[in-house]
């Protein structure tokens, strides 16, 4: 049933924050705490939403004491391996990235770990210390237990001045003559149409998730046990485009190999580090590749058409002890420092579940498929989160322009906005809304409601999946892209004005859908831009460039509905943060 | 279906149909439990399975991993 409420209810705030993650959760405490007024909105609930939900057991970019970012690098290079998220990176990725992002993000994680332990989170081990890795390639993040990670922030959050607003989804910005005047909300439990009044939003709405099917999909579509989540629709990138913030990088996905089934890093992660092996389907013996679980993507596609397809990781010379850590859905002491159930357990009785026993059983491997949570691609920051849209900041796995993501990325980012907004609050005029925005914004989320026949919402996205994958998969041409945007745009023309809502939960997944379909348009339109490969990306028509440096990055902005191109070389690292 | 309920145990305390992240479940007020609203939103991270304080909810394991 439909509840159209017949009431807006209006807030007025300082700080508008969309999406409860980790970079959501720290930009509202820390505002909060320098003495804004916070409205924090989140689709889910704070307590297991985003990609930490499920948990996390290790905490990144955190040097340990004594050890300089100088030194991290050296000893990835030492042993072999260039590192994402340190400037040992490939040559490929110079002049595309901001790589004082990537320094920011070490520079300020001891701060946070500090307040995530103000804020009730345990992040010593039970020795009492802080469990740095030891030996090389480890010296900069910890294990910990964060199971629950999710829960003690929301409590946190809570136990704050913020307004949370649970079962919330962000909707759009509200303007007035190109000035944020706040935004527009929906609840999905209440049916409420919600207008903030705000002086600054912040968008952290992390990964997106859904414009590739990955496999193992469902007869209807669904995705189960993805690693990151499947609430990601880039609501928050959408948000920022609409309103003409640009975004980088946005051809660039994922790279590496991933397990079959459970379809989680969790696998990969901790086969690769204790040396499992790897083979191809005739048992041969294959060498580990730097990059997530061992196995490039390029390389994968080339043993498929080689026939040397699908390639396992085998366990069988892996001690005892790491097995049952890695089966186990709850830490116990006997496993010393294997984390593996502080993250995802789900994954661990899965696979009991299905019988496997990593001692005696390979694990087949599946491609990464291209998903936007960041490494390198999403919605153009700052050093102070800022978008390139006044007084909107956009922070964590949505974002996009330095390499690293995740927890820590994005905590330091939410801290870095919200300080960057109290510094110029007192600047900032409350903006009038403008009506006709308003009542625009609630005919879109509440049409669907209102559709006699119609189509739903997943039937769509599904389709637009398979568009995009079919024409702008890993490898793909200037050709196929041109005739994959031409099919996006009339599906997209055709169907979303007849999305069917039965209920308030799917007038949300219509707006999640059509937010889909423009960060699907802006991949494409970036990937057609992109004539060098290398990464995800594998340019069929232009093989010479394979690999080739590619220099500077693309932008891509809305500008009158269309997308505009530009190409611009990050800033390197500055001088003062060198050496440190 | 992605999650097996055993309602005899359920103590109709709502967590599952608060926590979780895909808005899955709905809650039959008359009943006091939950029932599944939105099934094929589920994404099996298990987190009404581990979260449930009486072990009321078990997530199947799905076809399509196998």
């Amino acid at each position: 049933m439909l509840a159209e409420s017949t009431v807006d209810e209006t807030i007025e705030t300082d700080v508008l924050v969309i999406g409860g993650g980790i970079g959501g959760i720290f930009a509202a405490l820390y505002a909060s705490e320098g003495g804004a007024r916070v409205v924090l909105l989140e689709k889910g609930d704070t307590r297991r939403s985003g990609a930490a939900g499920m948990g996390i057991s290790v905490w990144h970019q955190l040097l340990a004491p004594g050890v300089t970012l100088d030194d991290v690098a050296k000893d990835i290079t030492a042993i072999g391996r260039s590192f994402i998220g340190t400037l040992g990176y490939l040559p490929i990725m110079k002049g595309i990235i901001n790589e004082n992002l990537i320094y920011l993000g070490y520079r300020d994680n001891w701060e946070i770990i500090h307040s995530l332990e103000r804020w009730g989170v345990k992040m010593k081990w039970d020795n009492g210390d802080y469990a740095f890795y030891s030996g090389p390639g480890r010296l900069d993040n910890i294990r910990f237990h964060g199971r629950n990670l999710k829960k003690d922030l929301s409590r946190a959050l809570k136990r704050s001045a913020v307004t949370v607003l649970e079962r919330t989804m962000g909707v759009d910005l509200l303007t007035k003559d190109g000035v944020i005047a706040g935004a527009t909300a929906f609840n999905i439990r209440t049916g409420e149409f919600i207008v903030i009044k705000a002086k600054a939003v912040v968008l952290a709405t992390g990964t997106i998730s859904r414009i590739f099917n990955p496999f193992n999909v469902t007869a209807l579509g669904r995705f189960r046990m993805l690693y990151t989540y499947h609430a990601g629709s880039g609501d928050g990138a959408a948000i920022a485009f609409r309103a003409g913030a640009e975004l980088v990088n946005y051809e660039v996905g994922g790279t590496g190999a991933f397990s079959d089934g459970t379809r989680t890093e969790k696998v990969p992660f901790y086969l690769v580090k204790p040396g499992a092996r790897l083979y191809d389907n005739m048992g041969n013996r294959l060498e580990w590749e730097d990059c997530l679980g061992g196995l490039n993507t390029h390389t994968q596609f080339r043993l498929e058409k080689e026939g040397r397809a699908p390639c396992f990781w085998d366990g069988a010379e892996l001690p005892d002890e790491w097995h049952e850590g890695f089966l186990a859905e709850e830490w116990r002491e006997d496993l010393k420092l294997h984390t593996r159930p502080d993250c995802q357990p789900i994954t661990a009785k899965f696979l009991r579940d299905r019988g496997y026993d990593t001692r005696k059983d390979k694990i087949e491997i599946v491609h990464c498929k291209p998903e936007h949570n960041s490494i390198f691609a999403g919605v153009l920051y700052d050093e102070y989160g800022q978008t390139s849209v006044e007084r909107l900041y956009a922070v964590g796995d949505m974002t996009g322009g330095s390499t690293f993501t995740g927890a820590a990325q994005a905590s330091v980012f939410g801290m870095r906005a919200a300080r960057h907004i109290l510094a110029n609050l007192n600047k900032l005029e409350q903006v009038p809304i403008h009506e006709e925005q308003v009542v625009a914004q609630r005919e879109m989320i509440f049409s669907p409601g209102r559709v006699k026949r119609g189509v739903e919402p997943l039937e769509v996205e599904v389709k637009m999946r398979d568009i995009v994958e079919r024409y702008c998969g890993p490898e793909r041409s200037e050709g196929s892209i041109n005739w994959g945007l031409w099919r996006l745009r009339q599906v997209r023309d055709r169907f979303l004005s007849e999305l069917k809502a039965r209920d308030n939960h799917e007038l949300m997944s219509a707006q999640e859908v059509r937010n889909l379909f423009l960060m699907a348009e802006g991949y494409m339109v970036c990937a057609r831009e992109r004539k060098e490969g290398g990464m995800m990306n594998f340019r069929l028509d232009n093989p010479e460039k394979m690999n080739v440096p590619w220099g500077k990055a693309i932008i891509a902005q809305l500008e009158n509905g269309e997308i505009k191109i530009s190409r611009r070389r990050m800033p390197e690292l500055r001088p003062e943060f060198r050496g440190k | 279906m992605p999650v097996y309920i055993d309602y005899r145990k359920c103590a109709h305390c709502k967590i599952c149909y608060e926590i979780c992240p895909m808005d899955v479940y709905g809650w039959d007020e008359e009943k006091e439990v939950p029932y599944l609203a939105h099934y094929d939103e589920c994404q099996h991270c298990g987190d009404c399975y581990y979260d449930c304080p009486q072990k009321c909810i078990d997530v199947t394991y799905p076809v399509c991993l196998w």
